[in-house]
């Protein structure tokens, strides 16, 4: 029973509102096309699979950070299971396994993860506590094998597979994005574990109520991050040929921050693969751009920050004006 | 037939109580079983384990001459005992669809994908078989707290339950949604379903009961058929003594106007609102739900700003500029939503009570001290009769009744000289609210100006001295109690309908 007038104001301010949500696509527009034309090295095809590469290793850790913040939780063993994993999978590279050392880096991953879910079930840790666990682990160990040297290895197959390979054009590493994607999409979206992930993520006490095993789900969705960390170390080694004890650190804040970026709350029940995938693209780009035009590493890194909390202002103020 | 559903002498035990001690319920086909008791009695730990949320430290689940053991809520569901808890347990960031089909979303493909559109087609037909008026699609985050009610009822009638348990469904209910519930349960019973119906309304007991259990104290005093019962022995078995419920009334011309509010109003809200709340008086408020009671609270309690208007406290102009401010003027409200505005759940009750008045325990230092902070705690606790075992109690483990007598005493422990209160007893039982009831008249006798809204007539009429009658943001009318009976009040409560509210 509102009144003409209210209707036509509250019409102007989800219009504004609307603007303000798809902030982040413009912004994303304004970028690639400003770098676009002011550097002639970012528009080259060379860069394009460059950064297709580069945004590989952010976007499948985002997704799995996708799939943990919906739960509620967190991660931040991301970077360091990543490296690990890499670690462990270079060395039995060059003990000369051959194509078993790919299953090999997938079980570091995953047991790193299932660690992290055993913890936070069985343990009844907080999941910043457990993952924080799981990060001094897996870092220890990685320096412990390395010894704090670089792991060289030989395996061309192995670097084509997931990294150096390409079809049509695309890197492999891409591809293997693409594929993460499409699968973390469709589990997300489209499937029961998905829609049982949100209930859960929503509220984890009503969720038990109801009946559905939250339990089960967070060791589930810990050791699939954590299966996917042990991807993204595969790709990390392959891209470069060699693995170091601290190849992907700070990997997890990254992740995050895409995440953040997407327009996902940190609460929990929210938050979807297409989001993230635009806050990925948007870090990759940035970060791209910012060091093709010669800015340094520690001004990206403040550049991001500021990044980051803009954007989380102006979603706030979006949703303020949705509510109202 | 044998009967579908008996709890046979089931115990439990929490840390500190014991909750159920050897309880023994029947269910037979087809009968709505009440389920009465105070608050803490131990209805919803009974309905728990049925539930298949807690497990009994002994006793047994017979369901159609099979003794059960649940390992969790999903094996009740799964065994036909559908239940709608006490707490609301509504997924608040998903849809209608979603929450009415959690667990059982159809699926397509062998299971690869969720069957969305006969997802949303299984949810909205059970939402229209139900008599409910909700589309599947609307985001459980824009519904009400009856709607969201509502829905947690279709949850647990989407597939026709053996057993269906309904733990005080109708607390936040609309008086057209609970017509919607009651169609519904009398055609679940006529199909055979056994229905287990807790509740603290006398008038809905009397009105669906087939069969009635009393609890107390983690024991069944009583079973019987309804007929067997009058609400005054049901009082009693629940309380175990006599409680008397009766009507004050003070002649209010010789009283001092305490708070004097003129033309009062907040823009689709309230609209001209003139009246006077004496200091000694009850001031009951009643009306229909949106009729704009609590936004009139509001705006006397310094939470809301009108749009014109003013008001005089105990004389002198009185624009608070917000709660905190009211409150230093001896202003306190009492909100009707305890869970979100008026408690820290996770807080002690001392902490709690303290908390409007924390400066007065400082201590050395300007710390705080808590061994005064304590006894001032306890103090309230006694004067309210609040059933905590320390001070140190977290809020969280109490019952809905005195959680609710928790709030009282963080506002009484202020000493108001106005004191507003938007629904006192809702959710609960007889006992407290009889206590609640004297207390508010005790109030007033000792000089506070009492402002209580409530949805109940009974009540409004057990404890004012005038009420208030609310219709579409405006007063419908101010008269004496005595004078007043529910039919008259609802009279006037329904008085604007229709009338354009330019
Ligand atoms: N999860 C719990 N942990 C500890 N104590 C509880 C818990 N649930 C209920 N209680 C206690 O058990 C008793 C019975 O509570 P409850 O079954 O909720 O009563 P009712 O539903 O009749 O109001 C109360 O003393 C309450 O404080
Ligand atoms: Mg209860």
């Amino acid at each position: 029973m509102t009144s003409p007038t209210a209707e036509l104001e509250r019409r102007a301010r989800l219009r504004r509102a609307m603007i303000a949500t798809s902030g982040i696509y413009i912004a994303f527009a304004v970028l690639v096309v400003a770098l676009a034309m002011i550097s002639p090295a970012f528009r080259s095809p060379d860069n394009l699979v460059n950064i297709g590469r580069q945004v590989a290793i952010l976007g499948i850790a985002s997704s799995a950070m996708t799939f943990v913040i919906i739960l509620g939780e967190i991660d931040l063993s991301v970077g360091a299971v990543a490296s690990v994993s890499g670690v462990i999978t270079a060395l039995a590279l060059s003990a000369g396994i051959g194509p078993l050392a790919i299953p090999v880096g997938l079980a570091v991953g995953a047991g790193f993860g299932l660690l992290n879910g055993l913890l936070i079930v069985y343990v009844a840790v907080p999941s910043f506590i457990a993952t924080l666990v799981s990060f001094f682990i897996a870092q220890g160990l990685a320096l412990t094998l390395t010894t704090g040297q670089t792991i060289l290895f030989a395996a061309d197959g192995f670097r084509l597979l997931f990294a150096t390979g390409s079809v049509l054009g695309f890197s492999s590493a891409f591809i293997w994005l693409v594929l993460v994607f499409g699968l973390m999409g469709w589990l997300l979206a489209r499937t029961r574990f998905g829609a049982h992930l949100y209930a859960i993520g929503g509220s984890q006490d009503n969720a038990r109520m109801l009946g559905l095993a939250v339990d089960r789900m967070k060791i589930v969705i810990f050791t699939l991050a954590g299966a996917l960390m042990g991807l993204v170390g595969m790709i990390l080694i392959a891209r470069i040929g060699n693995a170091r004890a601290d190849g992907a650190i700070g990997l997890e804040f990254d992740a995050i921050a895409a995440v953040v970026l997407g327009g996902t709350a940190l609460g929990g029940g929210y938050g979807s693969i297409l989001r993230t995938i635009v806050g990925v693209m948007l870090i990759g780009v940035m970060n791209n751009g910012l060091a093709i035009l010669n800015v340094d590493f520690n001004t990206q890194q403040i550049i991001k920050g500021v990044l980051v909390i803009a954007v989380v202002l102006v979603d706030r103020w979006a949703r303020n004006i949705k509510m109202n | 037939m044998t009967e579908s559903l008996e709890l046979h002498a089931v115990s439990k035990r929490f840390p500190g109580v014991l909750a159920l001690d050897g309880v023994s319920l029947r269910v037979l086909p087809g009968e709505v079983h009440a389920v009465m008791g105070e608050n803490g009695a131990g209805k919803s730990t009974l309905m728990k384990i049925a539930a298949g949320i807690h497990t009994p430290d002994s006793g047994s689940i017979v369901l159609d001459g099979q003794s059960l053991t649940f390992r969790g809520p999903h094996d009740a569901a799964l065994a036909g005992i559908s239940t709608v808890f006490q707490e609301l347990t509504v997924l608040e960031n998903r849809d209608v669809a979603h929450n009415v089909m959690v667990g059982r979303e159809p699926v397509r493909m062998g299971g690869l994908l969720v069957d969305r559109k006969s997802l949303y087609r299984q949810a909205q037909a059970v939402l229209d078989r139900l008599g409910i008026d909700l589309s599947a699609e609307t985001p459980v985050a824009s519904l009400s707290a009856g709607e969201r009610q509502m829905i947690e009822i279709a949850r647990a009638c989407a597939v026709n339950p053996k057993v269906l348990i309904l733990d005080e469904p109708t607390s936040s209910l609309g008086r057209e949604e609970e017509l919607v519930l009651f169609a519904l349960i009398d055609r679940l019973r006529g199909q055979g379903t056994s229905i287990i119906y807790i509740t603290h309304r006398m008038s809905e007991v009397f009105q669906l009961a087939d069969r009635i259990t009393v609890l107390r104290d983690g024991r069944r005093v009583a079973t019987g058929p309804t007929g067997d019962f009058s609400k005054d022995s049901l009082i009693k078995a629940m309380v175990g003594r006599d409680v008397p419920e009766r009507r004050h009334g003070v002649t209010v011309d010789n009283l001092p106007i305490a708070l004097e509010a003129a033309d009062l109003g907040r823009r689709g809200h309230v609209k001209n609102a003139t009246f006077t709340l004496h200091a000694g008086e009850v001031l009951g408020v009643a009306g229909l739900m949106g009729a704009g009671r609590t936004e009139l609270a509001r705006l006397l309690a310094g939470i809301d700003r009108p749009d014109h208007g003013h008001m005089r406290l105990f004389g002198e102009e009185f624009a608070p500029s917000g709660v905190k401010d009211a409150a230093a003027r001896g202003v306190a409200y009492v909100s009707e939503d305890r869970k979100q505005l008026g408690l820290l759940l996770s807080l002690t009750v001392a902490d709690n009570i303290a908390l409007p008045a924390l400066r007065r325990f400082s201590g050395l230092a300007g710390l705080l001290s808590f061994t005064k902070l304590r006894a001032f705690a306890r103090k309230w606790m006694e004067e309210l009769s609040v059933k905590a075992k320390t001070p140190d109690t977290v809020v969280n483990t109490l019952s809905g009744g005195n959680q609710q007598k928790v709030v009282l005493a963080k506002w009484l422990s202020t000493e108001p000289r106005v004191l507003l209160l938007d629904e006192p007893t809702r959710g609960v039982d007889v006992g407290a609210k009889a206590e609640i009831h004297q207390r508010i008249r005790n109030l007033a006798d000792s000089g506070v100006a009492v402002l209580a809204i409530s949805s109940e007539l009974p009540e409004i009429l057990a404890i004012s001295d005038r009420v208030l009658v609310m219709a579409q943001g405006r007063i419908a009318g101010i008269v004496n109690a005595e004078d007043a009976t529910e039919e008259s009040l609802l009279e006037l409560a329904f008085s604007e309908m229709g009338a354009d509210a330019a």
